[in-house]
């Protein structure tokens, strides 16, 4: 009788832990705390009259600055005095450190942890080991690497795709007027192996510009790979140029993304080799900022990054179109307010039509996180990291 | 008659069809009708079918889902389309000759769904599309355990809810008003022109910002709002008679609920309800999960051991607040939409049957 | 060329030839044992290539083996094995084993030929390495030269392949190093060889792809046709580059072709050895040799002066002293110095001339008598002539005073007659004698001798076509240019006259008179011929005997006044006739009449010597 009561039981929990989500018990949050957090940039000033050296930098600034002010304008900067935000400045070290410590008096609440802790100009590599060692609490993992933390026992958070990595090619670079050369290249292209083995299927193959979930319409994009067209295309250009694509040498996934293009072109018989550009402002461009400079080394065509502001499709596209525009030469009338998806979707598909761009992957915003982090909401496209929310659960002693 | 063997014993039917009941599709909402908002967005995506595919009238149909609708109500969508299409002088033929191909794909975007249909006809391909909103509220469908929770979406704002409740509107014959408890006031909203409309709203005086777990519960009939630091009282179908203080101490009793264990789970946010449905006292539990994930409600019989006595009712959100209403049948619940970020006030009432 | 430079020129033969063949021998040695060397040198480096080859090859094998037997490639292999496996997990492992076992090239290679994952090129997971898949057994393969491509383009390698296999799935673990500079380091190399190897890479020969232990090499462009060679036939062969016109410049390469598995030819490797060495040697030799030469000559120099003073200088003197003798200058001594045999032949140089002069001496002496009995001789007829018919008349004087007074003076009238044209006959023999003996020495000025002939010409061209005389015909040929000579313009006047007077009396019956003169030697010619009747052979030898005439009438004087004056300027006249043809005599003047000295002339050791 027991026996069987026993295994009715064991077979119940194994039915409940088949179907129901992760059981963890639900828990108050707690106060109290240090988060640890780990970021890759280096961040010179929060004075907000210094401009950043560099996107990351920027990237990095607006994620400080979303700890220190209240809320944002409607145009994307913060608004109110620094300090009215969930934390304020309590030690800074230029480039190296920072410590924010929780605001009592925040409108909202004070935060649960008592401070974040950050250390600024930590290498992938170190990121990885801290969180792994449990020495850090937060830090953001490259996408492509999330599958092997994870592995390593990091607790990985993905959000839903939300930046583009496109291939761009550039107004006013005679090889690449003809549009079948670029339709050549745009064919040749194996998104879906970039997608499984450089991004250690951490990503979706990209047809357009806003990722399914955005816009709903991304699979009427194809992202198929058709090398015997693409080669049967560059057979008929005559004379046949040699192209360069241009990507960012500090973007390692750029420059393993560019290599396999490059890889795939020759397949197809294309003659492209690959080129590092200098960091400074090619790196990934946030949308919203001035376009990346790509006129210091001559390249044809170059990858970026297009970050979404907003999980709305018409406001990211938007953005992405104000910042594609310049840099390939697309022209496209506005958007009205009131844009219907299939409004979106024929915008959206003129441009993918145009040819100049050419998206590659989505990617999602990977962070590791160590066990002792709770309430942690992955932010969505547009999002400060939610600090203030998190807590830390001492039951899960760190080191 | 021949006794059924032990293991077909009363405990081990009980366990399997806990067991079915569990291993079934998450989704407490079964569709059996469709939505007219969707029927108007399926009548739509038929009118700009016809247009598009004009002159042609014969099809081929595939239907292919990408979003969260169920199966269930993706067979009732496209069963309404083909009728739609019919209407139309349109014949959906799954044998050739056809005319073209039409593939219906029912998607969604962060905001909608979005319904695509791509009619191919050669080389010609057009896309045609229409989208609809995607939180709508369903009736429940006529399957189904014979308990069924129904959620009733009451109020919804982008602030912080605590708690909520209605009274009758003493100013206006069978009226409500809408008591909204935020953690810096207690807001009253009458239904007037269709429409809920901010009367009054008492401040709630502090001398510490407000915890960021701040909780509340309110009793309307008792004419109370109560906060661990803070009060409110007064007459509630009266606002004007109301008022707030800050409480001279903290008060966590109350407002913290004693964790149950369920199937060696801990789970602190429940209320108890009432017999229902000639079943015995019911609980209604949340979920595991913490404020970052969606949550559901479930109505179990705790006596035994906890069985299911409905389909989970899924919420867009964790449950911040669940309160018991004073007919012991329904419970307030306050949870907070992942997807738009807004706080929903909602009554989740226990119903018999389908 | 004189004895001294003859003897200077012979003496530096013989030494040039001496040294040019002995440096010559030294080369051709020097050159050998040089080639002998450089063909050891070359040998041990090819071998010592070789070696490293194999041991390379042995390593990159142990290496590569090492990877396959470990637990992370097993455990690879076995996930692989798997139906559904996820490859992509394993796409960066490569790298990171590449790097812990020191290797340029590796591959993780799928039993389908797809690569899993790649360290020199990562990007090209998912595509094939078909060659891997070929059937064969890699395990006795052992290491080999293979092309491999990378992201910066094909690449030379020396590889191995292990094989993990689970059930029926092979995982090839490839795994190779660069050859390139890095292994031509590891070469140990002589000072003047170098190694070079071309990465025959390409479809046409590409420069950047020959490099030595530094990187590409400079002018690669001039191996273009080795490279070439070995392209269409792969052997070993043996080039040389001269990489300037300096001939020390030169190296010399020998080539030997790096075959693939297929025997395909993947690099050329080259091994240079440079020719400066023994070219600078050679060079040094050559130097050697022309600085002895130099001395040489300089030795020789002073050995022919020696020899000259000792030789040459008395033979210089001798013959000084003989040309002195052949102007005329009998009375010449030269005076050596030394008893040996120049000095012996001075001595009787000396005793020559000394008889030489004393024999002119007494032939003049003989001559002057010969000359008087002449004289005499033709005096005593000239003159027994006259006195026949004097002494006849005289003695019919007599008798015709004593027998025949009556007779007397008729006799007396006709004999005084016949005495007064006796005695003027005879005063007229004593005349021309004394004119022939009072003939002047020339007093002598520059002459145009074609003048004096013109001027002599004109004079007789009356008597050439006098009437009731057949005319003779003169003819002139007179040189153009003659140059003038010293001369008495007088006696030359005369001696012409009396050569035409003398053509004249050769020709009664008219004729052509020819007059030429020419140059030669320092003398002019004038030659004087007519068609008379000829002269015979006795005639020809005493035609300049004074009174010697073959003429009727004429003193004989004429031809003698002609050779006296020929003599007394220091010329000479001969003759030439044929009977019955004509007769011409040729006049030879010098242009400067000999100096006679009184002294006679020394030729001294200390005089200068002549070049």
């Amino acid at each position: 009788m027991k026996l069987r009561l026993l295994l009715c039981l064991a077979v119940i929990s194994v039915a409940l832990a088949a179907v129901a989500a992760p059981l963890r018990p639900a828990r108050r949050p707690r106060y109290g705390g240090t988060l640890r957090v780990e970021i890759g940039a280096i961040v010179r000033s929060l004075d907000p009259s210094v401009a950043a050296a560099n996107p990351e930098e920027a990237d990095a600034k607006d994620e400080l600055d979303a700890l220190l002010y209240d809320r944002r304008g409607e145009s994307g900067t913060f608004v109110g005095a620094a300090g009215s935000g969930p934390f304020r400045l309590s030690a800074w070290e230029a480039g190296k450190s920072a410590v924010f410590a929780a605001n009592e008096d925040y409108r909202a609440g004070r935060p649960f942890v008592d401070s974040v802790e950050i250390q600024m100009g930590r290498s992938t590599h170190d990121r990885l080991l801290d969180l792994e060692l449990n020495k850090a609490d937060f830090a953001r993992i490259p996408a492509e690497l999330a599958r092997q933390a994870a592995d390593r026992g990091v607790r990985v958070s993905a959000s839903q795709p939300d930046e583009l990595l496109a291939l761009v090619f550039l107004a006013g670079r005679t090889a690449t007027e003809n549009a079948r050369v670029r339709e050549a290249i745009a064919r040749c292209i194996d998104r879906v192996a970039i997608v499984n083995f450089i991004l250690q299927k951490e990503g979706e193959p990209a047809g357009g510009l806003l990722p399914q979930w955005s816009s709903g319409t991304a699979f009427l994009f194809p992202t198929e790979t058709d090398a015997r067209a693409a080669k049967e295309i560059w057979s008929q250009i005559s004379p046949s140029p040699k192209l360069v694509l241009g990507y960012d040498s500090a973007d390692t996934l750029q420059q393993s993304v560019a290599e396999r293009i490059v890889v795939n072109a020759k397949e197809a018989g294309i003659s492209l080799v690959s080129r590092a550009m200098p960091n400074s402002s090619a790196a990934s461009a946030h949308t919203g900022s001035e376009a990346p400079r790509s006129d210091t080394i001559h390249v044809d065509a170059r990858l970026i990054r297009l970050r979404m502001p907003s999980p709305t499709a018409r406001i990211s596209l938007a953005a992405f179109v104000d910042t594609l525009g310049p840099m390939a030469g697309i022209e496209a009338d506005p958007l009205p307010e009131n844009a219907s998806p299939e409004d979106i979707y024929n915008w959206e598909r003129g441009i993918i039509n145009s040819g100049r761009v050419a998206p590659l992957v989505w990617l999602p915003q990977v962070y590791g996180l160590s066990a002792r982090v709770r309430d942690w909401k992955q932010p969505a496209a547009g999002e400060s990291w939610p600090l203030a929310y998190v807590w830390l659960d001492s039951t899960t002693e760190t080191h | 008659m021949r006794r059924l063997p032990r293991l077909f014993s009363l405990r081990a039917v009980i366990t399997v069809a806990f067991l079915t009941f569990t291993a079934w599709s998450s989704q407490a909402q079964s569709a059996a009708q469709i939505p007219p908002e969707w029927n108007k967005a399926l009548d739509s995506l038929a009118d700009k079918i016809a247009t598009a595919a004009k002159p042609a009238r014969t099809f081929s149909l595939n239907v292919k889902n990408i979003s969260s609708l169920s199966g269930t109500d993706v067979a009732s969508l496209r069963e309404e389309l083909v009728s739609d299409l019919a209407a139309r002088k349109f014949r959906i033929t799954e044998k050739p000759p056809s005319d073209g191909q039409l593939q219906i794909s029912f998607s969604e975007s962060a905001e909608d769904y979005v319904w695509v249909a791509e009619i191919r006809r050669g080389d010609a391909h057009e896309v045609v599309m229409v989208s609809t909103a995607r939180d709508v509220v369903r009736k429940p469908s006529a399957a189904g355990p014979s308990i069924t929770l129904q959620r009733k979406a009451v109020w919804e704002q982008a602030g912080k809810i605590l708690d909520f409740g209605l009274v009758s509107d003493a100013g206006m014959e069978g009226g409500s008003i809408l008591v909204i408890l935020e953690p810096d006031k207690l807001s009253f909203h009458q239904y007037r022109s269709g429409e809920w409309q901010l009367t009054r709203a008492v401040a709630i005086a502090r001398a510490r910002p407000v915890q960021r777990d701040a909780r509340g519960r309110i009793d309307p009939p008792a004419g109370k709002a109560e906060m661990p630091d803070a009060e409110c009282s007064g007459n509630f179908q009266h606002p004007e008679t109301v008022t707030c203080s800050s409480a001279a101490a903290v008060q966590e009793v109350g407002f913290v609920t004693k964790p149950i264990s369920i199937q060696g789970h801990t789970v602190d946010s429940y209320v108890d309800l009432g017999a229902a449905c000639g079943i015995g006292p019911l609980t209604l539990i949340t979920g595991p999960g913490d404020w970052t994930e969606p949550d559901f409600v479930q109505a179990v019989r705790l006596k035994n051991q906890a069985d299911a006595a409905s389909e989970k009712l899924q919420f867009p959100g964790p449950i911040l607040a669940l309160w018991a209403s004073e007919d012991g049948k329904s419970a307030r619940v306050v949870s907070r939409n992942l997807q738009t970020g807004a706080y929903e006030a909602s009554i989740v009432a226990v119903s018999c049957g389908d | 060329m004189t004895f001294r430079s003859k003897f200077f020129v012979n003496f530096m033969i013989a030494l040039l030839l001496s040294v040019g063949l002995v440096t010559a021998g030294v080369t051709v040695v020097t050159r050998h044992a040089f080639e002998e060397l450089d063909r050891e040198h070359t040998d041990a480096l090819v071998a010592q290539f070789q070696r490293e080859f194999d041991r390379r090859g042995h390593d990159v094998l142990n290496r590569v083996q090492g990877i396959a037997d470990g637990e992370p490639t097993v455990r690879m292999a076995i996930d692989l094995s798997r139906p559904n496996a996820d490859i992509s997990v394993y796409v960066n492992d490569a790298k990171g084993v590449a790097q812990s076992h020191q290797l340029d090239f590796l591959d993780f290679v799928g039993t389908d030929g797809s690569i899993i994952s790649s360290a020199e090129w990562s990007a090209r997971f998912g595509y094939k390495m078909e060659w891997v898949t070929q059937k064969e057994d890699w395990a006795t393969r052992g290491s080999f030269l293979t092309k491999l491509d990378t992201q910066e383009g094909p690449a030379l390698a020396l590889m191995a392949v292990a094989t993990v296999r689970v059930g029926d799935k092979d995982l090839f673990v490839v795994g190779g190093e660069r050859l390139g500079k890095e292994f031509l380091a590891s070469l140990v190399l002589p000072s003047n060889m170098r190694a070079l190897l071309y990465l025959n890479l390409d479809p046409k020969f590409e420069p950047a792809n020959l490099i030595d232990s530094t990187g590409p090499v400079n002018e690669a462009e001039r191996f273009e046709p080795i490279i070439e060679r070995e392209r269409t036939q792969p052997s070993e062969q043996t080039a040389k580059i001269d990489w300037t016109i300096d001939a020390a410049s030169a190296e010399t390469f020998h080539v030997i072709p790096q075959l693939g598995r297929q025997k395909e030819l993947l690099g050329v490797l080259l091994i240079g050895n440079s020719q400066r060495n023994v070219v600078t040697l050679e060079r040094h030799i050559l130097w050697l040799a022309i600085g002895v030469a130099a001395i040489g000559l300089f030795f020789g120099l002073l050995l022919s002066w020696w020899a000259a003073a000792r030789v040459t200088r008395p033979v210089q003197k001798l013959a000084a002293g003989a040309r002195e003798v052949a102007d005329g200058n009998w009375n010449t001594r030269v005076i050596v110095r030394g008893r040996d045999e120049v000095g012996q032949l001075a001595q009787s140089f000396n005793q020559m001339t000394q008889q030489l002069v004393d024999q002119r001496e007494r032939l003049i002496q003989a001559e002057r008598v010969a000359a008087w009995r002449e004289v005499a001789r033709r005096l005593a007829h000239e003159l027994k002539n006259p006195l026949f018919p004097l002494q006849t008349t005289v003695e019919n004087l007599q008798k015709a005073s004593s027998q025949n007074p009556e007779q007397f003076e008729e006799v007396f009238r006709e004999s005084t007659g016949i005495l007064l044209s006796e005695i003027e006959n005879l005063k007229a023999i004593v005349g021309r004698f004394s004119d022939f003996a009072k003939m002047p020495q020339p007093e002598l000025a520059t002459v145009d001798l074609n003048e004096v002939v013109r001027n002599v010409e004109k004079l007789f061209e009356a008597q050439f076509s006098a009437v009731g005389r057949p005319p003779i015909t003169p003819e002139l040929h007179l040189a153009e240019g003659l140059p003038k000579i010293q001369a008495d313009a007088t006696l030359l006047r005369r001696a012409v006259e009396n050569l035409i007077l003398n053509a004249m009396d050769a020709m009664p019956a008219g004729g052509v008179l020819m007059l030429r003169t020419s140059d030669g030697d320092g003398d002019v010619h004038l030659e004087v011929s007519d068609t008379g009747t000829g002269l015979t052979p006795e005639e020809t030898e005493r035609i300049f005997t004074p009174y010697y005439t073959t003429k009727q009438h004429g003193t004989g004087l004429g031809l003698a006044i002609v050779q006296a004056i020929v003599a007394d300027h220091g010329g000479r006249i001969s003759v030439e006739s044929e009977s019955g043809v004509g007769t011409a005599f040729h006049v030879e003047l010098p242009t400067r009449p000999p100096h006679h000295q009184a002294a006679p002339v020394v030729i001294e050791e200390e005089e200068k010597e002549e070049a």
